[in-house]
């Protein structure tokens, strides 16, 4: 029973995280855009990153040690090194936006202007972390997270004409004024989103964390392969609320309040109280897993002690560089550039450093040295293949897109 | 071989710049239109959501305020172009007029909100409403 709990928990942790500010922003402004056309794209991706965590998180159960240790350790130094930048980078942009996102649900609650919100933003996030337990931390804010469900009622509640949304779903092709170059591009952008490298570095090196061993491997299985899908039918709801309220009316959605309106039109106050909160908790909570998983990524590389297992003072310079992390965050924001903009270019970016991050998880989860009798078989090998080529098409698209259609407009 | 790409590449970028200006016009103009239709088509339903209880004024005003701060964008960059022919002149002078009109509407319903004056919220919504329409078919003029 205690074990089933354990389970059900770590299931409804992963639904509640999976979705960030990239998620919310991408899936509400391609529903605008192109209705349920790029569903099959929020599938991929869902595929892909439970194929890619899932290999993470039994390295690390089969190792005892985090991916980025390994990747340095089995790649050398300077193929790590270019993997550790291009990781860094593309997490260090999702730290901007996710916290641009707190400051941004606090405005829209308040009224208050989000750049004096952004600072308290992050020396919260900052308190939390040299605070708070890692498995509270994880707990909590996925659980709160889980609100986000109020995006499927309130899609229920719009009253949608099914046959319509399922058509779109079993047409994917753009309409309307959008071409194929846009369409190309937010499908990248969806991908991107599904698949940013932070979640696979913070779910490897949350498992040492928590001192997964091999008798946790059916637990991680669990969280992965249950948790992350329904994570991605949450993508779809927010997409589908989009779709129904703002496609027929021609609304293009550039805010996070647009992103919300839609559960205050269905449900009302109360709608848009628990939307709130759920958004502040998935961008709270991907505040902290970006924040943890800057420090994690460099301090592995160079081989330095980290992570909230241990005393902040034996972890310092781990700590040193979330704090440096943060700081970069709040002056970036501080410029007043658009969260929501960071948010969408964080997601292309993200697709183009994909290969980068997925290629040696891939190379190690084959390595009998670390893995034992528990590599890779020859199916997970196939599909794992197949979308290496997917991420390599997506990361080397991504900047021409975005040049040609001028970052999607 | 350098200086091939060169020239090609200055070649295309003059061409670029030799597209029918009517016609780019009416392009450009289309694309703020429905532009400025998604701005006021957010402002109506979140005033509307205000009227009808399902929103608080805080979240109705920041949302509307966006809004106005975005249309303002679409009308600061379409003011911007230059007309090159009487006929593009009168098009740019048409959908100039129709976003700076919105525009404006949108800044009287953030007033009225922040004033929590219903009254003349209901009067901006039904105002939003008919424009948003012209907006679109103005958006439709072109591709």
């Amino acid at each position: 029973m205690k074990k089933l709990l354990a389970v059900t928990l770590g299931i409804l942790t992963a639904i509640g995280g999976f979705v960030d500010i990239g998620d919310l922003v991408t899936n509400a402004l391609v529903g605008a855009r192109f209705g349920m056309r790029l569903a099959w794209v929020v599938v991929v991706g869902v595929i892909g990153i439970c194929l890619y965590a899932e290999m993470s998180g039994r390295v690390v159960a089969m190792s005892g040690r985090p991916v980025f240790d390994l990747i340095r350790e089995r790649l050398g130094r300077r193929t790590g090194l270019f993997a550790l930048i291009a990781s860094f980078l593309v997490t260090l942009l999702t730290l901007i936006a996710e916290i641009g996102g707190v400051a941004l649900a606090f405005e829209l609650a308040s009224g208050v202007n989000y750049l004096l919100w952004m600072p308290l933003a992050a020396i919260a996030v900052w308190l939390v972390i040299w605070r708070v337990k890692f498995s509270h931390l994880e707990k909590v804010f996925g659980l709160l997270g889980l609100l986000l469900i109020v995006f499927a009622v309130a899609l229920w509640k719009l009253g949608p004409n099914w046959g319509q949304l399922a058509h779109q779903v079993t047409h994917p092709v753009p309409t309307g004024h959008e071409t194929w170059l846009t369409y190309a591009y937010y499908a990248i952008a969806l991908f991107g989103a599904a698949m940013t490298p932070y979640e696979v570095f913070f779910f490897s090196s949350g498992g040492v964390e928590e001192k997964w061993s091999r008798n946790d491997l059916g637990t991680e299985r669990a969280n992965v392969y249950l948790g992350f899908p329904l994570g991605g039918l949450l993508s779809l709801a927010i997409a589908g609320c989009t779709a129904v309220l703002y496609l027929p009316a021609g609304i293009k959605v550039e805010t996070l309040g647009q992103v919300t309106l839609p559960t205050a039109v269905a449900l009302g106050k109360l709608g848009l109280a628990i939307v709130l909160v759920g958004v502040f908790a998935a961008t709270f909570g991907a505040a902290l897993e970006t924040a943890l998983s800057c420090g994690y990524t460099i301090a592995q590389y160079f081989g330095w002690q980290w992570g909230k297992f241990v005393r902040p003072r034996q972890a310092s310079r781990f700590h040193l560089i979330i704090v440096i992390c943060l700081a970069l965050s709040i002056l970036v924001l501080l410029t007043a550039v658009d969260p929501v903009k960071v948010t969408e270019y964080s997601v292309v970016f993200a697709a183009m450093a994909l290969p980068l991050t997925y290629l040696p998880i891939l190379i190690i989860a084959n390595d009998p040295d670390y893995m034992g009798e528990s590599t890779n078989g020859r199916v997970l090998n196939f599909l794992a293949l197949i979308y290496l080529g997917l991420l390599l098409l997506a990361s080397i698209a991504a900047i021409p897109l975005m040049i040609v259609t001028k970052a999607g407009q | 071989m350098l200086r091939t790409l060169a020239l090609v590449a200055t070649l295309l970028a003059v061409l670029a710049g030799c597209g029918d200006p009517d016609q780019k016009m009416l392009t450009e103009g289309a694309r703020a239109a429905r532009d400025a239709a998604s701005a006021v088509g957010t402002a109506r339903l979140a005033a509307q959501s205000a009227l009808d209880h399902k929103l608080w004024n805080a979240p109705a005003t920041q949302m509307v305020s966006d809004a106005e701060k975005s249309i303002g964008k679409v009308a600061t960059t379409f003011d911007a172009l230059q007309p090159k022919t009487g006929h593009s002149r009168a098009t740019y002078d048409s959908y100039s007029k129709a976003l700076s009109t919105a525009q404006d509407e949108i800044t009287d319903l953030r007033i009225a909100l922040t004033n929590n004056d219903l009254g003349t919220v209901a009067d901006q919504v039904t105002q939003l409403q008919t424009l948003g329409q012209q907006l679109h078919r103005l958006g439709e003029q072109a591709k």
